[in-house]
């Protein structure tokens, strides 16, 4: 169960930009467009994907005192590749996050999972985390930008759906109270879930409720 | 010579944190304590000084001329690590007393998109035309995140003891109360 | 060696292996995805061809922004990288425009970098298109924004796309048309300079009018009169002939023809040519409608009269090709000068009676407003559309735009029967909007006077109290105000006309 493991915590009980509160810069300055929120969840995630393997396949070649600065070499390789990528092919999205896409280096996100994860795991898992915990942040990206364009400009990816927009959400301050929100709204509801699931369990049980055993590393 | 509009831009109308959103992380993760979060301002402050002071040559002197712009992120992450890896040793040896109150944020900083955000902005701000009006960028910058990290901690202190409905404890409600104050210091950037 | 040294090598070598494998990756991928802004590559994609790039004569920039490269297709087309100023909250745009040399018509377009703070701002590829297809005649080719580009919203990214085709247009005249480097404009007022006395300046050519048969050169404006300079077009027949060229003055208080002159001679058969006199039976006449000279025939040739021996039926084509010029004019001055396209607004107000549309006196008696049309209907109702800006002092330097109202008196009993916004003016929070019910304060009152509205505050909404980012306003809202503007305007006007005095 440990891919099931992988794929719950990168999605949602340990949401980076939900929960763990992760990369905050990036949510707070990129989600006034769901399309720039959703273009950035993807650029993150390869860098994450790209990384977790190359730092899970060097985890037992890099010795212990400089591995965060081989870390950070290996992410800010591929922070290049992805920067080159989209200034020759997705020009707009180079445009509009800016300073951001070379800071995707010291995304707190990246530089978290290969310390806390790749440099512990093999290689398939760790790509597995990349990628979940990429996606994890991806939707939250873009529930954030799609509220905040909706609400902010009357849009959604661009495409115009009503006159009626509240600059609030447009803003640097709206950016603050929406996400804030949100991280509340989310933790409700994901404690409401689990709650329930353990309800689901006891009663099918019948027994007291207990912890789930983590499996063995 | 720019002098006051970079002051004013970067510590009020194009503050780092609050209109940039740069340095959320530290600015979230060490502003329980009005203390605290004056130690972290204070060494993000010398950091951004110092990393403007070498970054902004090596590129326009030693990457374009090169051809080598595309190694700038690598080259900068590199050079700012370095920085305050050299720091940390340097304030430890001879400045132990101030080592004691803020060197212990140091190594946090190295990951702060703060400092390379810093690095990269220079470069492109208009204001910039030399070395000197980068790094006076980098320290009014600095004294924008200290002035930004030390109000909110002002603001948590008081959160603090505030029933607060249980979703809304820790990270929303420092939310809420930094979209106050980014909506304060919007004002500014109306000048 | 000791561990630790032992350690330290390793670390180092560790970082260097990096080091070195992600400068040599990063070497092949800047290779891979070269990016070169301009250059023959962007327009490679967007028309295949054999591009090579040909120098800029003197770095060639004007008010509107400037090109930084050009490259040509052979002789088949010219590609311009060119950078257009930002307007407003838009940074500048660098586009890549194509033209097509055998037609001197836009071929292809496409975004360099965007100037837009957020790709929410952006125009997409098929609102750019709009442009593809416009021909260059001379430098004020793109004076007029193709209504699909100027998109509401994104005005400041809109004009700053328009003002990088505006430098190609310039540039392309002068070094691909052999054209003039000087604004014709000049030239133009100078042909309307022999038709009439007065001073006249340029004005804004409005771009939702339709022209058909022809285009507007130049449309500019005297103290009492309107003159146009146009190009017509034969609208049919065999024989070719060429466009047109006309100066026609308009008289705004009469709204009739004052006088015309054909400096461009386009006739291309001898004994066709179109002499003054037939062009005179064109002044004196007034314009109705729109579609007024649309059946006229007074100032046509009957082509029977000429060419005696041979069988020519109809009217010729150059006094057909004389015609059009006139009833461009009609159009365009009914629709922007008479107000005839607002005249939907009064009829959605007002239904069930016919309106006919009375040329004003002043249309811009009070300062900050204007008639936009005026008009009686069959019914006894006096109609006005009026556009009004605030009339007091601007807080934070936030200028909202101007308002639209239409409104209906009953010219028995002078009162106002109706009012509605027609635009509302630009706001900078949705709480300053005025709603209907601030307009009907306005309705039922009598207009004795051109003053009945000048202190009349029960439209007028108050500000204090408003915050907003946490300033307080006080005093009524520039908004309310703007709309009072457009009713005393109303009132000075309705007074002037039907009342007297």
């Amino acid at each position: 169960m440990k891919i099931r493991d992988i794929m719950m915590d990168g999605l949602f009980r340990q949401n980076p930009t939900l929960k763990l509160v992760l990369g905050v810069c990036s949510t707070l300055a990129l989600t006034t467009s769901a399309f720039d929120s959703f273009g950035m969840g993807i650029a993150v995630t390869f860098v994450l994907v790209c990384s977790n393997v190359i730092v899970s396949l060097l985890r037992n070649v890099i010795p212990d005192k400089v591995r965060i600065p081989a870390f950070v070499l290996v992410i800010a390789t591929f922070v290049t590749i992805v920067q080159l990528f989209l200034r020759k092919y997705v020009n707009a999205l180079y445009a509009s996050f800016g300073v951001f896409l070379p800071l995707i280096v010291v995304n707190c996100i990246i530089l978290g999972r290969a310390e806390g994860f790749a440099s512990k795991n093999k290689v398939g898992f760790a790509a597995l985390d990349g990628l979940f915990m990429g996606l994890g942040y991806t939707w939250a990206m873009v529930l954030i930008g799609g509220i905040r364009e909706i609400l902010g400009y009357g849009t959604f990816f661009g495409i115009k759906l009503w006159d009626f927009t509240i600059d609030f959400f447009a803003s640097q301050a709206g950016a603050f109270f929406t996400y804030g929100i949100v991280i509340a709204l989310f933790v409700l509801v994901w404690n409401a879930i689990e709650r329930s699931q353990k309800l689901k369990k006891a009663s099918a049980n019948d027994a007291p409720v207990v912890e789930e055993q983590k499996e063995e590393n | 010579m720019n002098i006051l509009p970079i002051i004013l831009a970067a510590v009020l109308s194009n503050n780092f944190v609050l209109i940039q959103f740069l340095g959320i992380c530290p600015f979230l993760g060490v502003s329980q304590k009005v203390d605290s979060a004056l130690g972290m301002g204070i060494a993000v402050t010398f950091v951004m000084v110092l990393t403007c002071l070498v970054t902004y040559p090596i590129y326009n002197y030693v990457l374009v001329p090169l051809g080598l712009a595309y190694l700038e992120i690598i080259v900068f992450i590199f050079v700012i690590a370095s920085l305050v890896q050299i720091l940390e040793m340097v304030l430890k040896k001879f400045i132990p007393a101030l080592y004691s109150s803020m060197g212990i944020y140091l190594p946090l900083i190295t990951t702060n998109c703060a400092i390379l955000g810093v690095a990269e902005l220079v470069l492109t701000e208009t204001l910039v035309t030399g070395l000197f009006e980068a790094v006076l960028y980098g320290l009014f910058a600095g004294v924008g995140f200290t002035l930004a990290i030390v109000l909110l901690a002002g603001l948590r202190e008081k959160l603090d003891k505030l029933p607060l409905a249980k979703c809304l404890k820790g990270f929303p409600a420092t939310m809420i109360a930094s979209c106050f104050m980014a909506m304060a210091f919007y004002a500014f950037s109306l000048i | 060696m000791s561990d630790a040294v032992k350690t330290t090598i390793k670390s180092i070598a560790v970082l260097l292996c990096i080091a070195v494998a992600s400068g040599l990756l990063l070497a092949v991928c800047n290779d891979v995805f070269y990016y070169e802004a301009g250059g023959a590559s962007d327009f490679e994609a967007l028309i295949e061809g054999n591009w090579s790039v040909v120098e800029v004569n003197g770095e060639f920039a004007n008010d509107n922004g400037s090109i930084s490269q050009i490259a040509e297709n052979g002789t088949a087309h010219v590609g311009f990288i060119v950078s257009g100023n930002g307007v407003g909250k838009s940074g500048a745009y660098t586009m890549a425009i194509i033209i097509d040399r055998a037609t001197n018509k836009v071929a292809a377009v496409k975004t360099i970098e965007m100037g837009a703070t957020s790709s929410g701002y952006d125009l997409s590829q098929e609102q750019l298109d709009s442009y593809v297809g416009v021909e260059i005649a001379d430098s004020t080719a793109f004076d007029t924004v193709p209504s699909n580009a100027l998109v509401a919203g994104a005005t400041g990214s809109s004009k700053a796309i328009n003002n990088a085709f505006k430098v190609v247009g310039a540039y392309y005249t002068i070094y691909y048309l052999g054209g003039s480097a000087v604004d014709p404009t000049e030239e133009y007022l100078g042909y309307l300079g022999q038709i009439s006395t007065e001073t006249f300046t340029k004005a804004e050519v409005d771009g939702s009018i339709t022209i058909s048969n022809g285009r507007l050169l130049l449309v500019a404006e005297s103290a009492t009169q309107v003159g146009f300079y146009v190009e017509s077009t034969s609208d049919g027949g065999n024989v070719d002939n060429g466009a047109y060229r006309l100066a026609i003055v308009v008289d705004r208080a009469t709204a009739q023809i004052a006088s015309a002159k054909v400096i461009e001679e386009g006739a291309t058969i001898p004994g066709y040519e179109v002499s003054q006199t037939t062009i005179n039976a064109y002044v004196g006449q007034a314009i109705t409608s729109a579609t007024v000279f649309d059946t006229f025939e007074g100032g046509l040739i009957d082509s029977s009269s000429l060419n005696a021996g041979m069988t020519n039926t109809g009217w010729t084509q150059s006094s057909r090709t004389v015609r059009n010029a006139f009833q461009m004019v009609a159009n365009y001055y009914f629709n922007a000068y008479m107000g005839g396209k607002h005249l939907t607004s009064l009829q959605t107000l007002a239904p069930g009676q016919t309106w006919t549309i009375v040329p004003v006196a002043d249309a811009t008696a009070l300062t900050g407003s204007t008639i936009l049309c005026l008009a009686e209907s069959d019914q006894g109702k006096i109609g006005m559309v009026v556009s009004a800006i605030n009339d007091g002092t601007n807080v934070n330097n936030i200028m909202n735009g101007e308002y639209i109202i239409a409104v209906v008196i009953d010219r028995a009993t002078n009162a106002l029967e109706s009012a509605v916004i027609v635009k509302d003016g630009w706001v900078s929070m949705d709480m300053f909007a005025v709603p209907q019910d601030k307009v009907n304060a306005y309705v039922g009152t009598i207009i004795d006077s051109a003053t009945v509205f000048d202190t009349f505050e029960g439209g007028l909404i108050a500000a204090e109290g408003y915050l907003n980012y946490g300033m307080t306003n006080t005093g009524w809202t520039q908004s309310s105000r703007a709309v009072r503007r457009a009713f005393q305007a109303v009132a000075n006007c309705y007074f002037a006309e039907y009342i007297g005095g």
